[in-house]
């Protein structure tokens, strides 16, 4: 009796299901033709993206350090997607969050100021300049009624170029005995030190408390009910006296943040600021791991995981096997549209 | 013409549908009569809908036969039953509201000798004929998006009918409409059947079942109870064979001293958004008393609703006052702790989150509550086991089934949506109701069930009621006064025994 509306949903689903089982055999098939047609043996294109991401300590070290970066753009997404708002731009949010994070340490923070002090600030640098970025889409949105869709994209654009505008000038952050544009190194307490020769650093685990932190917020609190009420259905929220505009400026601030603080963790990896982001495109990667993960904050770490050692094992690919890396991304592709085919619904509107 | 003898327009038997752990059909069979018009009964969640999904071929049965003009058909997609001569109207419709309404009966036809190119002109004169010939009067035109719920209806049934429709499935029709829209539908189906083709309606109604079909079949959990002709059965036959044994009459509420004034509203404006808009009303309400007030849908209503409810901004200068506190200046959160409820007229749209849980919908208002934090896990954290538990009692308390606070809203039938609403809305320190079409599109024990809590909210409970809906025979059963709304204006007719005449005679202006 309860399922009568559902039901041919149901039907839809189970059809999906066994497409789901055909697909990843013919994206294997397709990305096989692919490698072929560049003229490698397939099998050896796909040993050498393995070795690449998991073979070693330090290709562990690079999957990780670039799965902890999708890590939080991933749970900017999801978290602003589950309130049914479509905050594509965690890539300039992350930008903001780097220069922002870079002018902490450079221009604030002295050379003697310890770790325990300074890693915080950066981070919340970060954070705040990333909140603030994601603001402007809250606001254009709420008073003028403009799409964050166009507004969040758009801005991805400025915030690179305000990156490079940055490190272009001495007077800004740029380092003046450095012939590269980018900025005078961060202080040292203000750098997470890269373990034994990879790229890992400590603040590849700072993933994992704050997806674990935004599960317990979305589940067990009353933000979160309001968050999940107001993405699912706005009209029944407000009339249950949920108050739908402050949910949508504190999710738009709270996304942004998060991609904030994974721009603020680059540049103290990095140590400085670079003229062009290092992990462009991540802001985008960031809605197929949300996707992948099904908008559930655990599941975004996983995601995270997989995107990053597939980008670590097609660069090592590219390398050894002499297979372009847009062929990696080809199958990011592919496996976005069949989660597509699958069904995926998305809160809101 | 002898019925039996003929070839039947549709024939299923021990047609069988489960859904995961629900057995929406048990071995239901159906026979009818070709050019008849045939009613199909029972509560929600008999399987009424399931069994309209598998004959349109919306969906596949796991068991039985269906045939159609004594053909075994076994459609894989709604397009093998539109070839077989199978239209369905839908309850909701789809119709593209941008789309005009020859457009719109034009999509999803094979394109013909135009090509790619559509045929405007061809379309519209084509519709024209149809609607000449069938009396279903639209102007070809117009845009969906400025259509009325009725004409939006015959779009639907047009559309059903180029496809070449011989027979046409109706699923609750009338729920939508006006009660003006109700008589001119009569009529086209009336204008069709006599024109050879079958209809199949789909209803809660009883008065409708025994004004138009001249045979029934009654499902009640899935499988066939009764299937006859309407002749020599009484109502009360029928309703007991719909409800089976339980009781469907709903008890008017004993008299009533009305007590302390709880609700005194003074030249309330609300500025139109799609209907007329509010101009004015005024009225005081007692605790203890309900006030109903009928009317045509669109006169109003919403804006009445809304603009207490919190929903819909009320004009500069008009006042609400709860007990003595301004209402219109509150958020819907402060109206809510001063003690107002509201059940919304749309239950899906405003009542619920349907993909959220029934503990969590029904603690979408408590739990933002200062005095049950506590109870709920703390200032912040809201605990999801507590949620479940206090919704289960609740659940339990309200009649919902399934009853699992689990589970989400929406896979509810509409009749316990409703009551989850309810639960949600009536157990709380409540001094005012406000329910709008709180019945609509429930069955009977349901309805019966709804309106047995909205007295009890005024007799036990002492709360001022105010009851918006356009079900005459609701409002005229429930209220100790009855008002109606016309083109925005509210007028008090008076209380208790005012004639059903002369309510009808004020809803439509005359």
């Amino acid at each position: 009796m309860s399922a009568e509306p559902e039901a041919p949903v149901a039907e839809a689903r189970a059809r999906a299901n066994w497409v789901l089982v055909l697909l990843p055999l013919a994206l294997l098939a397709v990305v096989a033709l692919a490698v072929k047609l560049c003229g490698a043996d397939p099998a050896a294109a796909f040993r050498a993206l393995v070795r690449g991401a998991a073979g070693s300590r330090v290709g562990w070290g690079e999957s990780l350090s670039r799965a902890a970066v999708l890590a939080f753009s991933g749970l900017a997404v999801a978290l602003s997607f589950r309130a049914g708002l479509f905050n594509i731009g965690a890539e300039g949010q992350m930008a903001a969050g780097m220069a922002a994070g870079a002018a902490m340490g450079v221009k604030v923070l002295g050379a003697g100021t310890p770790g325990a002090v300074a890693l915080p600030l950066v981070l919340l640098s970060g954070a705040l300049a990333g909140a603030a970025w994601s603001s402007i889409a809250a606001a254009l949105k709420q008073w003028r009624g403009v799409s964050e869709v166009i507004v969040t994209l758009m801005l991805n654009a400025v915030a690179l170029k305000l990156l490079a505008l940055l490190t272009s000038y001495d007077g800004l952050l740029k380092n003046p005995a450095e012939v590269h544009q980018q900025s005078a190194p961060l202080p040292a307490g203000a750098t997470l030190a890269a373990w034994g020769g990879t790229s890992f650093h400590a603040g590849v685990f700072l993933a994992l408390p704050v997806a674990g932190y935004l599960y317990y917020v979305m589940q067990h609190t009353r933000a979160g009910l309001s968050v999940r009420a107001a993405g699912l259905n706005a009209d029944a929220a407000g009339a249950c006296g949920i108050p739908v505009a402050r949910v949508t400026w504190a999710v738009f601030a709270g996304s942004g943040a998060l991609a904030g603080m994974g721009g603020a963790l680059v540049v103290m990896a990095l140590g400085y600021l670079p003229n062009m982001n290092p992990y462009a495109d991540y802001g985008y990667m960031a809605i197929a791991v949300a996707l992948v993960a099904g908008l559930h904050p655990l599941g975004v770490l996983p995601a995270a995981l997989f995107f990053g050692l597939l980008e670590t094992g097609a660069r090592s690919m590219e390398r050894s096997a002499g297979v372009p890396s847009q062929v990696v991304y080809l199958v990011e592709g592919l496996l976005i549209l069949a989660l597509l085919v699958r069904g995926l619904r998305l809160p809101g509107r | 013409m002898n019925a039996s003898s003929a070839v039947p327009a549709i024939r299923c038997a021990g047609l069988s549908k489960r859904f995961g752990a629900v057995q929406a059909l048990h071995a239901a069979d159906l026979t009818v009569a070709a050019g008849s018009i045939h009613a199909v009964a029972g509560e929600n969640g008999a399987g009424k809908t399931t069994l309209m999904n598998l004959i349109s071929g919306l969906l596949r049965p796991d068991a039985g036969t269906l045939e159609v003009f004594g053909r075994p058909a076994a459609f894989a997609s709604p397009l093998d039953a539109v070839g077989a001569g199978i239209g369905m109207v839908h309850q909701h419709f789809l119709l593209a509201e941008a789309l005009s309404v020859a457009e719109n009966v034009a999509l999803g036809r094979r394109a013909s000798a135009g090509g790619w190119r559509f045929p405007r002109r061809q379309a519209e004169e084509e519709l024209e004929r149809l609607s000449a010939e069938t009396g279903l009067r639209v102007d070809p035109r117009a845009r969906v998006s400025d259509l009325g719920v009725g004409m939006r209806q015959r779009v639907e049934i047009l559309k059903a009918l180029t496809r070449g429709a011989r027979i046409l499935l109706l699923d609750e029709p009338t729920a939508v409409l006006a009660p003006p829209e109700v008589e001119p539908l009569f009529r086209t189906l009336e204008t069709l059947r006599a024109a050879g083709r079958t209809l199949v309606l789909i209803t809660h109604k009883l008065d409708q079942v025994f004004a138009l079909a001249s045979a029934v079949t009654v499902l009640r959990g899935g499988r066939t109870v009764f299937e006859g002709p309407l002749q020599g059965l009484s109502s009360d036959e029928l309703a007991r064979k719909i409800v089976g044994d339980a009781s469907s009459a709903v008890a008017a509420p004993p008299a009533n001293r009305p007590g302390a004034a709880v609700l005194e509203v003074c030249a309330l404006r609300v500025p139109a958004e799609h209907g007329t808009g509010l101009h004015g009303a005024s009225f005081t309400l007692h605790a203890g008393e309900i006030l109903g007030v009928a009317g045509v849908e669109g006169n109003g209503q919403d804006e009445l609703a809304g603009a207490l409810a919190g929903t819909r901004r009320a004009a500069a200068g008009s006042s609400a006052k709860l007990c003595g506190t301004e209402l219109l200046t509150l958020s819907v959160r402060s109206r809510a702790a001063a003690g107002v409820a509201s059940i919304p007229g749309d239950r899906q749209r405003e009542g619920l989150v349907l993909e959220l849980s029934l503990a969590e919908n029904l603690h979408l208002r408590e739990a933002y509550e200062a005095e049950h934090a506590a109870d709920l896990g703390g200032t912040w954290r809201l605990s999801p086991a507590r949620m479940i538990a206090r919704a289960r009692g609740r659940l339990e308390a309200y009649g919902v089934t399934p009853g699992d606070p689990e589970l989400p809203a929406g896979a509810l039938s509409g009749g316990n949506q409703q009551k989850a609403i309810a639960a949600r809305e009536l157990s709380r320190g409540i001094k005012l109701v406000l329910a709008s079409n709180p019945t609509r599109g429930l069955d009977v024990a349901a309805a019966a069930a709804v309106q047995r809590r909205l007295v009890a909210a005024a007799r036990e409970a002492g709360a001022a009621v105010l009851l918006i809906s356009s079900d005459l025979d609701e409002v005229l059963a429930l209220s100790d006064r009855v008002g109606v709304l016309y083109g925005g204006t509210l007028s008090l007719l008076g209380s208790r025994g005012v004639s059903r005449e002369a309510v009808g005679a004020a809803m439509v202006g005359a």
